[in-house]
């Protein structure tokens, strides 16, 4: 099989973090395709469904959606591409809290593959929840009774996480100064939330880094990337 | 076809069996129905899409007030024209003019304003997007055929939590005459995710 331009990149960087790709070279030109599809194939939009409905069973959490996903080896992480990564943290989800078996997953491909699986009835209430899902939406800001820790203006610094396979600062904002640009509500801590240890809201700030702290060889004169309070601490202003 | 097609085709058949041995199991324990799927799948087919979008856009152009709306609460302001709903719970606008130019990526998934703008396209997905957009976006802008002046300051959003972004991308010249309608089939999506901007009128 040919490899992919910055595999050995891959290997380097991404054996921990290879969701964290932002600045990672290597990698060739953007494919763009024209005219494409919503689904490329029928499967992509019944792994978006289950995701939504178990999700909305209650059975895990986004944050434990998104885990599952970072957890993958790194080369099948890139190789399976998105509604590959979602079919994997379905699978895997739905594994871990026992709704699924990974035998009877194996059982149930041989008997799709040979045309004899079990037919169910529908159960439109299903439907019904997932139409007003995407109506609705599920918003994730949280009520917090405690003051922002940084105002807009203040000086901080991406904390370095090096033990956090999942927390949601990019590595290449780890250690690097900012400034806050601006003060978002409180959300969802995901970190204490994928763990099932709660929801800890925090405020969330956006924070712009300038594209020379980031990377000397960089193109961008601002990158502006939002943190949850635990993911910043105070700095000395230059 | 190419080995890497050939390598593709292959997951995509093996990811098909074992969706539909999920979907199948999913379904008898209670947990999904094929109206479910076919409800999402209509929804993101035929309902919610760059339109959305570009209906807010088009709005932002033509009514001053709006755009001051939109870009104070772009979640308030989207839901005026009917739009928003999942993953659009929190939405910011930021604004392109003659000497900033926003683009927008998520370098740890693919967030991205599903009830604006639909599902993100492949190439917003990609590992090459995710990692060159923070880092050489006037590179990865030109791959997109867009060409901007050197003076244009480059902000990047990554959208690394629940806030989604959405871009306003500037009014082309000489659309003063259009009609709002006629001004909303300029708003691409690329342009409301600043690998684009809108189109000029032929």
């Amino acid at each position: 099989m040919r490899r992919r331009a910055g595999s050995g990149i891959l290997l380097r960087d991404m054996t921990v973090r290879p969701h964290d790709l932002g600045g990672v070279l290597g990698f060739g030109p953007v494919p763009i395709e024209t005219d494409e599809p919503v689904f490329h194939s029928d499967w992509e939009g019944s792994v978006v469904a289950g995701i939504l409905s178990t999700i909305g069973a209650g059975l895990y959490n986004v944050d434990q959606f998104r885990e599952a996903i970072d957890e993958m080896d790194p080369f099948f992480y890139i190789g399976a591409g998105y509604y590959g990564r979602w079919l994997h943290t379905l699978e895997a989800n739905c594994v871990k809290v026992g709704v699924l078996s990974a035998e009877e997953i194996e059982e149930r491909m041989h008997a799709v593959a040979v045309g004899v699986a079990p037919q169910t009835a529908a159960d439109p209430a299903i439907a019904d929840g997932l139409r007003t899902l995407l109506r609705e939406g599920a918003p994730a800001t949280r009520p917090l009774d405690r003051a922002p820790r940084f105002a807009v203006g203040a000086p901080v610094r991406g904390r370095v996480l090096p033990g956090e396979r999942h927390s949601r600062i990019p590595g290449y904002a780890q250690g690097k100064p900012g400034v806050v640009h601006r003060v978002h509500d409180a959300y969802v801590f995901p970190d204490s939330n994928r763990r099932g240890e709660g929801e800890s809201p925090e405020h969330v700030y956006s924070v712009r880094f300038d594209g020379a702290d980031l990377w000397p060889d960089g193109e961008a004169r601002a990158v502006f990337i939002d943190l949850w309070e635990s993911y910043l601490e105070p700095r000395e202003a230059a | 076809m190419t080995e890497t097609d050939i390598v593709a085709r292959t997951a995509s058949a093996y990811a098909s069996l074992r969706a539909r041995a999920i979907e199948s199991l999913l379904i008898e324990k209670g947990l999904l129905s094929e109206g479910a799927v076919d409800a999402v799948v209509s929804a993101y087919e035929n309902d919610i899409g760059p339109m959305g979008g570009a209906r807010v856009v088009a709005r932002a152009w033509v009514d001053p007030a709006f755009r001051e709306r939109l870009l104070e609460n772009a979640t308030a302001a989207a839901r005026e024209l009917g739009v928003g709903g999942f993953v659009a719970e929190h939405v910011l606008a930021v604004e392109n003019t003659d000497d900033v130019h926003n683009l927008v990526v998520c370098t740890l998934c693919s967030c991205y304003p599903w009830g604006l703008l639909g599902l993100p396209p492949s190439w917003y997905k990609s590992p090459e997007y995710r990692a060159r957009a923070v880092r050489e976006p006037r590179s990865v802008l030109q791959e997109f055929g867009v060409e901007l002046p050197d003076g244009v300051e480059i902000r990047v959003w990554d959208s690394s939590s629940d806030v989604r972004y959405l871009v306003l991308p500037q009014r082309p010249t000489g659309t003063e005459g259009l009609s709002e309608d006629e001004l909303v089939a300029l708003v691409t999506r690329e342009s409301m995710i600043g690998t684009g901007l809108a189109k000029v009128p032929s």
